[in-house]
Parts: C-alpha cells; sequence; structure tokens
C-alpha cells in the first residue's frame, strides 16, 4: 500500500501508576503500575471498520482513549496520515480533533444535561472556528436527519431523550466536524437489541455514505460481525488475534478467541452448548508476570508460553491473520467443536 | 357538522407539552413563574423576599414613605405596648421599635448580601481553581493543595469565636464586623465549588467536550461551572440567611454597632433591649421576629430556585400541573427510535 494508514498505533504502552504509600517508599519499592494497554500495534485504514473486542478490563476502552489522544500515552507511537501525533500539545492537539472524534459508551452521561441539543452538538465545530450559533444551528439541523433526528428538536433538552435517541445526538457530535476516524467505544451497549440494530444500522449507512473509519469498541461479537471488517481481540493489555472478521469468528485461532466465541450464546435450542471453557480468573493487571499474558488459563499451555512473550505473527494457512501464540499452527487446525473442557485437557498434551 | 380533514400531524414528535417548549433568553423567567405557581411555600418566600428587598430601597431612598420616626426620635411616649400609633410599642428612651426595625432593613440585608455575595465570588474562585486544576505534581497541584491547606487553617478555628475575635480586635463599626465575618466565611465556599467541580468534573461529558477540542477555560465554565451552579446558588440563597443570624449573633456579643443610633441593627437591638425581655417583650420580639422571618423566606426561596435551575426538577414542575395529552400515535417511520420520555421514566 501506498497510502499511510489513516491510523497507526505502534507498540503503543499506558501504564497507570499506582500510589505509593509511605511505607512502600521507605521500604524502597518500586512504583507499581497498571499495565492497561501493553504494546497494542494496530492499524486503521479510511473507509474501514476495525472491531476491537475482548471482556471487561481488557484494555479497550484505554486504547480508544490513547487513539483519540484523551489519555497520554506511556510509550510507543502513534501516527495519523502518516504524522506522529503523540506529541501534539495545546492548541495544535484541538485542531487536530476534528479528525478523530469519540462517541462515549454512556448515552447519559456523555451528554451535558444543561445544554441543548444544538449546542452539545455544536460543540466540535464551534470550538474547531469562528461559527455564529445562527451557522451552528443551521449547520446541527442540517446533521440531526442523518443520524435520524428531527430537525426541530433543537431546542430540547438531551433528558428529553431515550437512550438511543442520546446515542444519535452523541453520533450527531461526532459528525459535525466531519471526522474521519470515529471511536466508538461500546456505542450500543447502553441500548437495547432492537435500538442497537438500529444504531449499527446507521453506522454502517454513515460509513458508506461519508467514507468514515470507525475503530468499534466492544465485546458485543455480534455487532462485530455486522459492522466490522477487521478484529481485534484484547486481553489483558495486549492484542492476541488480529484478523478478517469472518475468518476470525469462523475460525478463530488463539485460544483465548476460541473461548471467548464459545462464550456467545447460540439462538439454536437443538444445538449443544460448546464445551470448551476456560477456567481461573483474570489474572491482575498491575505489573504483569512474563510469558504470555493468557499462560494461566490455556489448556494448550507449555513451558515456553510461560517465559517467553510472542507478538503477534502471521499464522500459515491463515490469510491475514496475525496471533501472539507459540502453538498458533497447532491450535488453529482445531476445530471449535472439538475442544474439551480445559479440565479435561491435559496442559501440554499433543492435541489433534 | 361538517366533516373536516384530520389535523396534520403537525410534529408530533417533538413536544405535546404546553410550556416546555417555551425557549428563548426568557424561558428561565418562564420557568420560575411555574414554580412559583406550583409551589406556594418558594413563593411566599420569593414574596417575602422581595417585600423586603422594596422595604429595604424605600427606607434606603426616603425613609418617611414607611417610617414614621426616625431611628433616635423622640415619640413622646415609653415602653408603650403595641398599638395603632407604633405597632411595634416603644422603649423606655421612647424610641418608636417599629420604625427602627424597619430602618435596620437596608443594613442587615446589604451586609447578608454582601458579605455572601464576596465570600461566594472570592471563595467560588478559589475553589473552581482549586477544584479542576489539581493533578498531583503540577503548577495547578501546588496551588490547589496550598489553598485547601490555607482553607484548612481558617476552618480550623470556629467560625463565630474567630468573627468576634477579628471583630475586637478592629474595633467598632459596620465595615468592621462585616470584614471580620467575610475572613472566616469564604473558605466554606472553596470547599463547596471545589467539591461540586471534584463531582462534576470527572463526567463523561466532560470528557466529550475535551474529546471536541473544547479548551480547558472554557470547559470550566460552560461545562463545569454551567453544572455546579444551581447547588452553589441555593447554598447562597439559604447563606444570606446565615449570614444575618451570624452578624445579629456578632452584634449582640461583639456590639460593633452603637444602639440607639444613626444605623439601627437588629442584633443590637436585642442586645439593647434584653433586659426588658420579660417586662416589655416586644422590644426584642420584633427585631427577632425581623431575623426570623428574613432567615425563612430566603432559606424558601432557595429552595424554589433549587426547582428552577435544575431541568430535570424542572420537568417534574413543569408538567404536573398541565396533564399532558396522550402522544397522538405517530405515523412517522423515519425516527423510530425518538420516543419523547414518559413522563413516568423521568
Amino acid at each position: 500500500m501506498s497510502a499511510p494508514p489513516l491510523l497507526e498505533a505502534e507498540l503503543l504502552v499506558k501504564h497507570f501508576p499506582l500510589s505509593r504509600s509511605a511505607r512502600d517508599v521507605f521500604a524502597g519499592r518500586a512504583p507499581r503500575a497498571i499495565h492497561a494497554v501493553d504494546g497494542v500495534s494496530l492499524t486503521v485504514h479510511a473507509g474501514e471498520t476495525v472491531g476491537l473486542i475482548g471482556e471487561s478490563g481488557s484494555g479497550k476502552t484505554t486504547f480508544g482513549w490513547l487513539v483519540s489522544r484523551l489519555h497520554e500515552a506511556t510509550g510507543g507511537t502513534l501516527r495519523f496520515d502518516g504524522e506522529d501525533i503523540g506529541d501534539l500539545r495545546g492548541k495544535a492537539l484541538r485542531s487536530w480533533r476534528r479528525n478523530v472524534q469519540v462517541v462515549f459508551q454512556d448515552p447519559v452521561g456523555s451528554l451535558d444535561p444543561r445544554l441543548r441539543v444544538w449546542q452539545i452538538v455544536s460543540e466540535p465545530i464551534r470550538a474547531q472556528g469562528e461559527v455564529t450559533r445562527a451557522e451552528a444551528k443551521e449547520r446541527v439541523a442540517a446533521l440531526l436527519p442523518t443520524v435520524g433526528l428531527p430537525p426541530d428538536c433543537l431546542y430540547q433538552y438531551p433528558h428529553e431523550f431515550s437512550g438511543g435517541g442520546r446515542q444519535r445526538i452523541s453520533l450527531a457530535r461526532a459528525l459535525s466536524v466531519d471526522p474521519r476516524l470515529i471511536v466508538l467505544d461500546e456505542p450500543t451497549s447502553a441500548l437495547d437489541v432492537a435500538v442497537q440494530a438500529q444504531i449499527l444500522n446507521r453506522l454502517v449507512d454513515l460509513q458508506r455514505e461519508r467514507g468514515l473509519a470507525y475503530l468499534l469498541i466492544t465485546h458485543n461479537v455480534a455487532a462485530v460481525r455486522y459492522a466490522a471488517d477487521i478484529v481485534a481481540v484484547m486481553y489483558l493489555g495486549q492484542l492476541i488475534e488480529v484478523g478478517p472478521v469472518r475468518a476470525v469468528l469462523e475460525q478463530p485461532v488463539h485460544p483465548y478467541t476460541k473461548a471467548l466465541l464459545a462464550a456467545v450464546p447460540v439462538p439454536d435450542a437443538r444445538r449443544r452448548r460448546m464445551r470448551y471453557r476456560i477456567g481461573g480468573d483474570i489474572p491482575t493487571l498491575i505489573d504483569p508476570a512474563p510469558g504470555c499474558r493468557f499462560a494461566p488459563r490455556c489448556p494448550f499451555v507449555i513451558d515456553r508460553c510461560r517465559t517467553e512473550d510472542q507478538a503477534l505473527r502471521p499464522v500459515e494457512g491463515f490469510p491475514g491473520r496475525r496471533v501472539a501464540c507459540w502453538r498458533a499452527e497447532e491450535v488453529g487446525a482445531i476445530a471449535p467443536e472439538t475442544l474439551l473442557a480445559s479440565g479435561e485437557t491435559p496442559p501440554g498434551a499433543p492435541v489433534s | 357538522m361538517a366533516f373536516t380533514a384530520p389535523p396534520p400531524p403537525a410534529a408530533p414528535l417533538i413536544d405535546h407539552r404546553p410550556g416546555a417548549r417555551r425557549s428563548g433568553p426568557l424561558e428561565p423567567l418562564w420557568t420560575f413563574g411555574r414554580v412559583l405557581v406550583t409551589n406556594p411555600l418558594s413563593f411566599a418566600g420569593f414574596v417575602v423576599v422581595l417585600l423586603m428587598a422594596g422595604a429595604a430601597v424605600t427606607v434606603q431612598l426616603d425613609p418617611r414613605l414607611l417610617v414614621p420616626y426616625g431611628p433616635t426620635q423622640f415619640t413622646g411616649a415609653y415602653h408603650q405596648a403595641p398599638s395603632l400609633a407604633h405597632p411595634f410599642g416603644t422603649d423606655e428612651l421612647g424610641f418608636d421599635t417599629y420604625s427602627n426595625v424597619l430602618l435596620a432593613l437596608p443594613t442587615d440585608l446589604g451586609i447578608g448580601f454582601a458579605i455572601a455575595g464576596v465570600a461566594l465570588l472570592v471563595g467560588g474562585t478559589l475553589g473552581l481553581i482549586a477544584g479542576f486544576w489539581d493533578r498531583p505534581r503540577t503548577v495547578g497541584g501546588a496551588v490547589s493543595v496550598s489553598l485547601l491547606r490555607l482553607t484548612d487553617i481558617f476552618l480550623s478555628f470556629p467560625s463565630l469565636v474567630l468573627a468576634l475575635a477579628i471583630t475586637e480586635s478592629l474595633g467598632r463599626g459596620v465595615d468592621q464586623a462585616i470584614l471580620a465575618i467575610l475572613a472566616t466565611w469564604w473558605p466554606y465556599y472553596v470547599r463547596l465549588v471545589r467539591g461540586e467541580v471534584l463531582a462534576v468534573k470527572h463526567q463523561p461529558y466532560i470528557t466529550a467536550a475535551r474529546a471536541a477540542g473544547v479548551g480547558e477555560v472554557r470547559i470550566l465554565f460552560r461545562h463545569v461551572l454551567r453544572n455546579i451552579l444551581d447547588p452553589i446558588i441555593v447554598y447562597f440563597t439559604l447563606d444570606v440567611g446565615t449570614v444575618l443570624v451570624t452578624f445579629s449573633t456578632i452584634a449582640f456579643v461583639a456590639k460593633p454597632i452603637v444602639y440607639p443610633g444613626s444605623t439601627p441593627e437588629w442584633g443590637s437591638m436585642i442586645y439593647f433591649y434584653q433586659d426588658y425581655a420579660s417586662l416589655y417583650p416586644w422590644l426584642i420580639l420584633f427585631p427577632g421576629l425581623a431575623v426570623f422571618v428574613a432567615v425563612f423566606a430566603f432559606s424558601l426561596l432557595g429552595d424554589g430556585l433549587r426547582d428552577v435551575l435544575d431541568p430535570r426538577s424542572r420537568r417534574a414542575f413543569v408538567r404536573a400541573p398541565t396533564v399532558a395529552p396522550p402522544p397522538p400515535p405517530v405515523p412517522f417511520a423515519g425516527a423510530p427510535s425518538l420516543e419523547p420520555t414518559p413522563p413516568e421514566a423521568t
């Protein structure tokens, strides 16, 4: 590809330092940190949707905030349109924000309850340049139908809308400055299913009309299947599998991805529940041990997993796929249906 | 009756509640009126505050319109019980209590507003700064911490005792008493405003504004200040009453104001007449009642204001009296999710 990708994150790291008590300081204990995002590399091309899935606490949202420069990265580089945006500050950062907008998870909390719809939606416009109130109102009125809101609700307050209506306001706000990338941070998780579908449809339509790129952060596999082109699976601050959405969801390679997808309920009463489950708890994110993050819970674990970290790498037989697993080839060959519950698979046993 | 076409479904999705969409610069006034109509207690508070303010202005401009006697004018009647000629009675010097209680209005109300207002401005500004820029290991964080420790020092004294001590050291006079109370009053506003800022500044809509590219100062005023304003205004209104009580207490104990004199004041009146409480109770009853009525009126008004300022509780008020017709069936497929929230959902 000749054109640089729209967004390119390279080994992005975000650590949240834990506060040290006086005892820690005197005892000479090193400062500890929560490794929320630990070396994530991901690219988003113009006009495509990258779905980022993972369980709660896996760092998806933190990654979204890093990408939209709402968090300062601890390390790594972030390029937008080939330009390093990691150290934009002040005015330059604020005017860069027209490129990347965010739709937040909480449709209630992310809209200022004191502002009217037109004020909320026009906020990015007015922050980006001198626009009179009349112009702002006009642009908002023109924008509202594109997200499915009637144009004459300009003067209403957010609390007068349902959850879906509020999320549409949020979406209109994100669209108001014609961004090139929208970070959708769990855009539908607070909504009921019918409304989720409406919002997702609207998002897909908008993408088609405007050539937007989305980073769709969610734990809703169905939403990713429906809307995304690329899916990236995150576990404990690291990407473990990236690939085309169809291929990944139908033939997951990484043991965690397999487990994640096996946990998605299937709306078919006759179909037997998948028996593959992983046991154990999510390890702590505070200064994690070396080796694969999934090793303590992985049914396919070998000694190497506990000591050596495997970065994302291409896997033979799976075009476009990158997986962070030492045994990706072996594990990838197993059909999900034949997997046993983790307790029944002896660790390190040859699998076939 | 001839058949007429059914009315066009003109914007049925928007609003069917009368009054709710009255927007524009006068909208707060409209809601204020509605709240007052539906809430008789706030209405009473509002009326009493208006009456007192009007009386204070009148007395200040031309006392003779409301007040039959001057502050130290002999009436020729001593120790008279309340009567038509002397509604609040007279004292042993022959002064008219009613005149003095009314003449004290501008002093007392002015003091209440001045102290609470300056404390709000000073303390509130410092509280905004201390609350908004408080990240540790930054300049703002250092400023914030020093400010808070300073307020802690002030707050560690019992405020009334501190105010009394300052009054004593500054000497007699209204201005000195005001300064003394101010010195103990502003830290509360720092604490109050900072707390409100802290509660609001981590709201998602603040992050959303940041993501939109809004500058920090603008976020502070447009989002933070606007969202904390109503508890602060309510607190301020209630506080005017508290200041009145405190000032009266200080006037009673530290006697910064000479009574009888050219500027009567309720607390000093009570102090001066305390010895006659059992014989001529009206002498302290009426100045005391004046303090009570003023404080009560401000607190009622404060409660009413809270309802006006909060758009969510405002709706409850606006909607309650006007029973809205159920929304007409909506033959509109364009925006299926935009139902106006049903009344019980708010």
